[in-house]
């Protein structure tokens, strides 16, 4: 320790230190608006004239915003409108409606999958008092389990005694029988699927399952691996009445809304 | 004494009114840098009791301890090595308490043992 120089009078440090706090304090406010502006703006201790700054700031920038969001938007359509001519475009349109025609049943399709008969016993007929009858049935419960099952591991058509399975398809029980599509159907069940064999045969014969059940009640079940099935095309493409794709204004609407 | 502190409130409020507007995702390089300036001043206390201030290696230290505090975290931060900023800050902190425990002993010493600071009984730090 050589000495000790006292605090309170001139000393050396006095400029550079000067300097430095300087530029220390500086650096504190640049840190402490970093933060506050991250968290919002704290519109809670500002007066009136603070807050009508903010508010017509705020509502100029979202003008601006807005503006740009509205060229965009306009560049986006024509674009499309100009890429429409490009065949690159047609051919992914094509490909897309040939999609959809597959998945709304407008088509007959032919693939690879599996086909599903299901038979009641033949003793229901004989013994209709039976209470076990209700067990020793197909019902419309199975088919639509089925149905389900099939198209969870992604069976792309399907189709039940002739009658193709689509989005708007309905199986249900009508008194004694099965409608689907309003058609009533009849033992045996013939249910086709297109898809992946090895996969649609996994999921509807796994173990616990409701064919399992079926068989153990007694039904004739019988599932069968195809390379080649062909599923007809749906009878009746139901008409819309009441939906229709939203407009592109309209969904820009709806989102301004929200 | 209180010329550094006026300064620093003023560097403060200029900074502050002239609504300087850091982004967001940098803060924590200005925070590491900050506290990097931080050791640079009680550094500089330090040294300036003991009697070797030099105002040239304050100076540069101040500037060039910021800038690679900060460096070094954008380095870490690059290559993905986590809690840089908290060695940084560990290993800054363990020179501030020191420098700070020494200015601390001086300040105690110098107010309440005015007759032991008188007879170069100040401990060593």
């Amino acid at each position: 320790m050589k000495m000790h120089v006292p605090l309170g009078k001139p000393q050396p440090w006095v400029l550079p230190m000067t300097i430095v706090c300087l530029v220390f304090g500086g650096v504190i406010a640049g840190l402490t608006s970093a933060i506050t502006e991250d968290q919002g703006v704290d519109t809670s201790q500002m007066n009136r004239e603070q807050l009508v700054t903010l508010y017509t700031q705020t509502s100029q920038e979202m003008k601006g915003l807005k503006k740009e969001n509205d060229d965009l938007r306009d560049q986006l359509s024509t674009l499309q409108n100009s890429a429409i001519d490009g065949t690159k475009l047609q051919e992914a349109l094509r490909r897309q409606i040939n999609d959809l025609r597959v998945q709304s049943g407008a088509t007959p399709v032919v693939g690879p999958g599996i086909l599903i008969t299901l038979d009641d016993t033949g003793n229901v007929k004989s013994a209709p008092s039976d209470p076990q009858t209700n067990l020793r049935v197909v019902h419309d419960s199975d088919l639509y389990i089925l149905v389900n099952e099939l198209r969870a591991v992604r069976a792309e058509a399907i189709e039940i005694n002739g009658l193709r399975v689509t989005a708007s398809t309905a199986i249900r029980c009508a008194g004694p029988a099965i409608q689907v599509n309003e058609t009533v159907v009849t033992p045996p069940f013939r249910i086709a699927a297109i898809g992946k064999p090895d996969t649609l045969f996994g999921a509807v014969n796994l173990p616990g399952g409701n064919l399992e059940w079926l068989r153990s009640m007694g039904i004739r079940v019988q599932v069968d691996k195809r390379d080649r099935l062909l599923i007809a095309a749906a009878k009746l493409i139901s008409k819309l009445e009441y939906a229709r794709p939203v407009l592109e204004e309209e969904s820009a609407k709806a989102e301004n809304q929200q | 004494m209180w010329l550094p502190l006026l300064a620093m409130v003023v560097g403060f409020f200029a900074v502050y009114l002239f609504r300087v507007h850091l982004p967001f995702v940098y803060t924590e390089y200005i925070g590491i840098a900050a506290v990097a300036g931080f050791d640079s001043i009680v550094g500089a206390i330090h040294s300036s009791i003991e009697g070797k201030f030099n105002d040239r290696v304050f100076v540069s230290g101040f500037f060039i301890n910021a800038a690679v505090a900060a460096g070094l975290l954008y380095l870490g931060n690059s290559l993905k090595i986590p809690y840089v900023a908290v060695a940084i800050m560990v290993a800054l902190f363990i020179r501030i308490f020191n420098n700070l425990g020494f200015i601390r002993r001086y300040v105690v010493a110098r107010l309440f043992e005015k007759h032991l600071a008188s007879e170069k009984s100040f401990p060593e730090p």
